[in-house]
């Protein structure tokens, strides 16, 4: 088991380091220049040249990539340590603020929305799941069926925005952003404000999730129906909720748990086209904005820690499935 | 299952399966609507492809000014045109009337700038659909090369020195062709001196065929580029061109070579501020004053030859212009012909002083060259020695002036790549040629790689005969199936999101763009399962018969495996199809898809949001659409699934 994972993790820092030399070539071969964006405009040349310099500018890709990924590294050790004398190396040159440090309290901002849009998706998808493979062929199965059909090719952001219309026309009730601005509420009503403010996002990023995860579910629930061991538990003359629950639901999970490795990345993208659309400040938002306004740093750098963040989600499903399941031996 | 199969007539896997998609009615019904809207997306380029030319709507105006207004108007109306704004039947809900013009119906209403809805919608279709198509048909061509390769080929193993050779080789091209030279050339030299190594075992081998191949390739690729860059600088485009790029070239060294004096000066300065003349310093400061000297001489050389082609592009231009005038006439447009001739006064006027300026800039080359001379006669002693600041001025000053000018325009040529633009603008045979230059090197390049991939390969085949020990412990090999694999993970770790809008942050907006990001990090899933599905394909019988009677793999491949493998692929294509058009879409809508003339869907709906609540068709119209078409390749997909389901055969 150790050596596995002391051999998986060497695989995952061969696997980092590949992917940071090829998000950082997308960046150096690209056409036109992405540094040239960073400079600000109405500096005077030679200030404009202390700032090249300063970058790096003229410098050969090699020696920029090894200074990027240095001042990450620097920045990450003491994001990590929490060493707040550390002066901040990587800054978005377009509003100087430090890259990791901001990254880390957006992340706060997304986690929220995404632990409660996850808690939504898993809750909804599990009960629909068992109950339509329960039901099998029955009327609720097909009303299912055809639901998550509509709900899987369902354009997210129109609904998105159909639901602003519907809560804030017709209800009356500001949903965009996280609170509503402008108006000083206190006690349970700020309470209220915040609950609808986070609720509905979630919601509707959770539906398409809904569709998709009680479908897998459904699926696992038959497979495992169909083996023999249900047949003797049956046989044996076992009441229908045991069989069901006790012995083929703990079966029919065990694929659920490959599904934690999204989750890590999840926490740390979270829907970027729902935050866009409920202009919700969190992670998602900020590099979607970075990307309008070709801040490379801030999309190099996410890119870097989501798919170090995706390496370190597979690892763990990984070992959690041959925890949960002693059929599977890591070798 | 087996006990019904007994009482009817055998049949084949194939008529099964069809039996059983077309007895699933959401399968048809969106198999319908799929030949609907494919139908939809041919017709609806051919419709909007039939735009007024420049000359109809000049005769239009013509006719209007007459009075014979609703005539032209319904002229005007009947053509199919989504970019067309009328300005005047704005916010019409669907099925309504024009105000303007009788009995023209905006079935699908219009939009805020008064647009046909239904227009757009159908001309959005053709890119939709495009979109989706293509990208899946990327990555399942990806997806089924990679995965068969793994599955069928996965046991045997690359040398590691021909992959490595393989990496440097184009690798180093594709730096070269992105213009970054400095880094391409150490990895070209290491690939080469590689190749040297590789060639030597071959010819000790006694293997000549690769070799000679090698030589044949490389003296006919020589030769090429020879004649290439001779039909290069035979225009004055070209020789512009190429003199752009040598100063782009030389003023950014100079750039660097200022910079690197500044720093040590710099140093020197916080350090020490008496120390201001070291020999060293001076030295290097000559060499930059030379080096300015001969960068002057190229800027006035350029030039004259910017100038000369200019005079070129206007004469050239002059033909052109008098048939456009004996063609205005014909049509009976003289005000039109009378403006074109107009132009063509000024033309000649320009070209006279543009002619006038030639003996200047020949004037200006020889005052340079004798600065040059004057300038490598200097010595260090009668030197002022700069400060760093006032080095960074003058790089400043540099920078600005030459060097960010001429990496403009050699920029431009990559413009004319792509888009087949040329110098001036037009679309004559400049490009072409460019674009045979740009596809003869790149093809003689990969020609060049892969004959000295075949020499590593007969050096490596001479190795491992040869009893040396050391020449087979020093080959270290890896499978193809792991090769293949462990990308494929790699691959899969990427955010597609994040990697989606990275492209997107450096490139222009463009769908195409999208379309191929998508493709392009969607083809893991098809990889993994075609492999799997090969794997134990060819390990069944039927497989091993075929093998041992002496099929050969293509044979194999192509009768035994695909027919085989096919059914998975097809389910997931038709299943990714619709989430390439949702995925296009929602970049669309977040405005960061479709380019500024491409009227996707989602840029469609995204439109229509600001007018969500006087206009609400403008939202659920391209909704719907969109809705539809996911749907409906999402209900084929399933009902596929089904139906290549041995499982439910038969039944």
């Amino acid at each position: 088991m150790l050596s596995y994972i002391v051999r998986r993790l060497i695989q995952m820092g061969l696997t980092l380091v590949i992917i940071s030399v090829l998000s950082f070539l997308i960046v150096a071969l690209a056409p036109g220049d992405p540094y040239a964006a960073q400079l600000d405009p109405k500096a005077k040349p030679s200030d404009i040249e202390r700032q090249r310099d300063q970058m790096g500018y003229d410098d050969p890709v090699v020696q920029k990539y090894i200074k990027f990924y240095d001042q990450f590294f620097s920045d990450l050790a003491a994001v990590v340590t929490g060493d707040s004398s550390h002066e901040w190396r990587l800054k978005s040159a377009r509003t100087k603020e430090p890259v990791l440090p901001t990254m880390w309290q957006k992340m706060l901002i997304t986690l929220p929305l995404v632990i409660l849009t996850t808690i939504i998706t898993w809750t909804l998808s599990f009960p629909v799941g068992i109950g339509t493979a329960l039901r099998r062929g029955k009327p609720v199965d097909r009303i299912a069926t055809i639901g998550s059909y509509f709900l899987i090719s369902f354009p997210g952001f129109w609904l998105a925005i159909l639901v602003i219309k519907f809560v804030n026309g017709t209800l009356g009730i500001p949903v965009v952003s996280p609170t509503t601005l402008g108006v000083e509420l206190g006690g349970p009503r700020e309470f209220m404000d915040r609950t609808w403010h986070m609720a509905v996002p979630a919601f509707i990023a959770a539906l398409g999730g809904v569709a998709v995860l009680s479908r897998y579910v459904k699926g696992q629930m038959l497979e495992v129906m169909g083996q023999d061991y249900i047949r003797t538990a049956k046989a044996k003359g076992l009441d229908g909720d045991t069989v069901y629950y006790r012995h083929a639901l703990r079966n029919a999970s065990l694929p659920f748990i490959t599904m934690l490795a999204g989750l890590l990345p999840s926490l740390f993208g979270g829907s970027v086209v729902f935050e866009a659309i409920y202009a919700w400040p969190g992670l998602g938002r900020w590099v979607f904005e970075a990307v309008l306004a070709k801040d490379l740093f801030i999309v190099i750098t996410s890119l870097f820690v989501g798919s170090a963040l995706t390496l370190v989600g597979i690892l763990i499903s990984d070992i959690l499935y041959s925890v949960a399941d002693p059929r599977v031996k890591l070798a | 299952m087996s006990n019904g199969t007994s009482d009817r007539k055998p049949s084949s896997p194939l008529k099964d399966s069809l039996r059983l998609l077309f007895h699933n009615k959401p399968a048809v019904l969106s198999l319908f609507m799929i030949v609907l809207l494919a139908s939809a997306a041919i017709s609806g380029q051919l419709l909007v492809g039939k735009r007024p030319t420049e000359d109809q709507i000049k005769l239009m105006d013509k006719a209007a000014i007459t009075g014979d207004t609703l005539a032209i108007e319904v002229k005007r109306g009947a053509v199919l045109d989504h970019t067309k704004t009328e300005l005047k039947d704005t916010f019409l809900p669907p099925l309504s009337e024009s105000r303007h013009i009788e009995g023209k119906v905006y079935f699908l209403g219009t939009d805020d700038l008064g647009r046909d809805v239904l227009a757009r919608l159908w001309a959005g279709s053709t890119i939709s659909l495009t979109i989706g198509f293509l990208a899946v048909g990327i990555s399942v061509l990806l997806g089924i090369t990679l995965g068969g390769i793994a599955g069928y080929f996965g046991r045997s193993r690359v040398r590691l020195p021909l992959l490595a050779m393989l990496l440097l080789g184009g690798g180093g091209g594709v730096l070269w062709a992105a213009e970054f030279e400095f880094a391409a050339i150490p990895v070209l030299a290491i690939a080469a001196g590689f190749f040297v190594v590789q060639a030597v075992m071959a010819l000790l081998g006694k293997r000549f065929s690769s070799v000679i191949a090698f030589g044949v390739v490389l003296m006919l690729s020589l030769s090429i580029f020879a004649y290439n860059s001779s039909v290069e600088s035979s225009t004055p485009e070209g020789r512009a061109y190429i003199s752009a790029s040598q100063v782009a070239d030389e003023s950014y060294m100079l750039v660097r070579q200022i910079r690197d004096l500044g720093a040590e000066v710099k140093l020197i300065e916080d350090t020490d501020p008496r120390a201001k003349d070291n020999e060293w310093r001076l030295a290097a400061q000559l060499e930059i004053e030379n080096k300015q000297a001969a960068l002057n001489l190229l800027l006035s050389q350029h030039a004259l030859l910017v100038h000369e082609t200019q005079l070129e592009i206007v004469e050239r231009g002059f033909g052109e212009r008098e048939e456009r005038i004996a063609h205005l006439e014909s049509l009976d447009l003289a005000d039109d012909a009378a403006m074109e001739k107009n132009i063509l006064e000024g033309d000649r006027k320009r070209l006279e002083a543009l002619k006038a300026k030639t003996d200047e800039l020949t004037k200006d080359i020889t005052v340079k060259e004798t600065a040059v001379t004057a300038t490598s006669e200097k010595t260090t002693e009668n030197l002022e020695p700069l400060g760093s600041n006032a080095l960074l001025e003058r790089r400043a000053e540099l920078r600005k002036t030459v060097v960010d000018k001429f990496r403009a325009e050699r920029d431009n040529r990559f413009e004319t790549l792509v888009k087949g633009k040329n110098l001036d603008g037009s679309t004559r045979y400049g490009a072409y040629r460019v674009l045979r230059h740009f596809i003869t090197t790149v093809v003689l390049y990969i020609l060049l790689l892969v004959t000295a991939l075949l020499v590593a390969a007969q050096a490596q085949a001479a190795a491992g005969e040869s009893r040396n020990i050391v020449s087979k412990l020093f080959i270290p090999t890896i499978t193809v199936d792991d090769l293949v694999m462990r990308f494929t993970e790699i691959m899969l770790t990427i955010p597609v999101l994040f990697l989606i809008l990275m492209v997107l942050a450096l490139f222009e907006r463009d769908v195409y763009i999208v379309m191929a990001v998508i493709g392009l990090t969607s083809w893991m899933g098809t990889t993994r399962f075609v492999r799997a599905e090969i794997l134990s394909l060819r390990e069944q019988d039927f497989v091993q018969a075929a093998r041992s009677l002496g099929v050969s793999d293509f044979r194999i491949i192509w009768r035994h495996l695909v027919p085989n493998a096919i059914s998975p692929v097809l389910v997931s294509a038709t299943i990714g199809v619709a989430g390439a058009v949702l995925a296009e879409s929602t970049l669309s809508f977040l405005g960061i898809g479709a380019g500024e003339n491409q009227d996707t869907w989602g840029k469609i709906l995204a439109d229509g949001r600001l007018f969500l609540n006087d206009a609400p068709w403008l939202t659920w119209i391209p909704g719907i659409a969109i809705l539809i078409t996911v749907l409906s390749f999402n209900l084929l997909g399933e009902g596929l699934r089904e139906a290549f389901n041995p499982k439910l055969r038969g039944r």
